[in-house]
């Protein structure tokens, strides 16, 4: 139940830091996506049910902010991109600092392929989205997701310490 | 019954992939489904489930949006601010040159010229102000210096754009004054300390309040000038001369324009030019 709500929260900060404070932060039109790398966190650490189910919500949230006609292609790409995380997950129990970035990397375009195949964009607009908009987004969302990476890698070997110490 | 125990069975087992197709089902639905029925999702969703990051979403933006407004407000509020001072300065402006241009008419036996005030000696007590105009605009030596309420001083040196004004209350100047209600005379000078005083005779009839005009006699300033007003008289029977002290009409503080006289000096003292 902790779990849960600490999960609810870091939902709704990645939902605020996505739609109040990413608008302000993007370089050249690219913009990092918090949702996406809470739904890669959330599937790495607890596997393909929580990743998928916590994609299933970011995706929704982004849905609302997208135009109405393409409703549910958010969510299908971030509920597909936590699943297969989260078999990651169950495959290769660690997983460190530098894999996580490629799955971070691979799970963005993935995500993006998705979404424009649900949208009905042809093969033929996919290079031009790609190098437009997929690319950078994805450089600037691996950057923050690095860090972040990062600091929860700290805390986890700070905390693996603390249990090989003992009381 | 076995069945069901069976399906219960294997959806524990592989519950992930149960909710992850479910999930799956729902998206594709969502997609598939006609607008008005998205748009009735949209907004169950967001008064149910996303309520809140909604509404935390829409205060920050609220507040974002109040700061923004609020900074250009604020500029907007100097600008106004600058404006309506510019316009209160236009408007006093507009007020002392109307008062000039009567002055001008009242001097009309003189050709008149307005000179702007551009500088100050930096000595404690101001002795001289710089105008802006010089020998190009006519100016010459010993010319009178005026404004509508009252003597400022005489032109003491002519350069070519501007020149310099030796004011009243250089300890230097001596002017020539007559009471304009009993018409006594007596000479009016500065004290070092900047103090305008006045001499006259014991027994003259002079009070304080009354006003001190320009005389004419010095042969640099022309009859009727206001200087200023006598504020104390300390009368001294038993010495010939008495002195008082008196404020002067034009307060060299608050000068921004004035008029030269264009009237030559009647004559001038050998080594004063």
């Amino acid at each position: 139940m902790l779990k849960f709500l600490i999960y609810a929260f870091l939902f709704l900060i990645a939902g605020i830091l996505q739609t109040v404070i990413v608008p302000h932060i993007e370089i050249l039109g690219a913009q990092p996506s918090f949702l996406l790398i809470l739904t890669v966190v959330t599937a790495l650490r607890h596997g393909s049910l929580a990743g998928c189910f916590i994609g299933f919500m970011s995706g929704l949230l982004c849905d609302i902010y997208a135009p109405i006609e393409w409703l549910g292609a958010f969510s299908l790409a971030y509920c597909a991109i936590g699943f297969i995380i989260g078999q990651v997950e169950e495959s290769f129990i660690n997983l460190s600092l530098f894999p996580k970035i490629i799955v971070l990397t691979l799970a963005d375009f993935l995500k993006d392929a998705i979404y424009y195949f649900s949208i009905g964009k042809t093969s033929d607009d996919i290079p031009k989205i790609v190098y437009s908009l997929s690319l950078p987004n994805a450089i600037y969302t691996v950057a923050v997701g690095t860090i972040l990476f990062y600091l929860l890698s700290m805390k986890t070997e700070r905390k693996v310490e603390m249990y090989k110490q003992g009381p | 019954m076995k069945l069901f125990r069976y399906i219960v069975r294997i959806c524990k087992w592989a519950r992930g992939s149960v909710v992850f197709v479910a999930l799956v089902c729902f998206s594709l639905y969502m997609q598939f489904i006609q607008i008005k029925h998205k748009q009735n999702i949209a907004d169950f969703l967001l008064s149910t489930v996303f309520y809140l990051p909604q509404s935390v979403t829409s205060y920050l933006i609220h507040i974002g949006n109040i700061s923004e407004e609020n900074t250009k407000l604020k500029k907007e509020n100097a600008e106004l601010k600058l404006k309506v001072d510019l316009t209160k300065e236009y408007a006093i402006e507009n007020e002392r040159l109307k008062k000039l241009l009567d002055f001008e008419r009242h001097w009309d036996n003189f050709p008149i010229f307005l000179v702007q005030i551009i500088g100050y000696n930096p000595e404690p007590y101001t002795t001289t102000v710089v105008v802006s105009s010089g020998k190009a605009d006519s100016i010459s030596y010993g010319m009178p210096v005026f404004t509508t309420n009252g003597l400022v001083g005489k032109v003491s040196k002519v350069f070519n754009h501007h020149s310099m004004v030796q004011l009243l209350s250089d300890p230097n100047s001596i002017t020539s004054v007559v009471s304009q209600r009993s018409r006594v005379l007596g000479t009016v000078f500065s004290r070092d300390n900047g103090d305008m005083q006045i001499q006259i005779s014991s027994y003259s009839d002079l009070v304080a309040g009354d006003t001190l005009v320009t005389s004419g006699f010095g042969g640099i300033y022309p009859k009727g000038i206001p200087v200023g007003v006598v504020s104390k008289l300390e009368k001294n029977n038993s010495e010939v001369l008495s002195y008082g002290s008196i404020d002067l009409l034009q307060p060299i503080e608050s000068l921004e324009e004035a008029f030269i006289i264009r009237k030559n000096a009647d004559w001038i003292v050998w080594g004063e030019e």
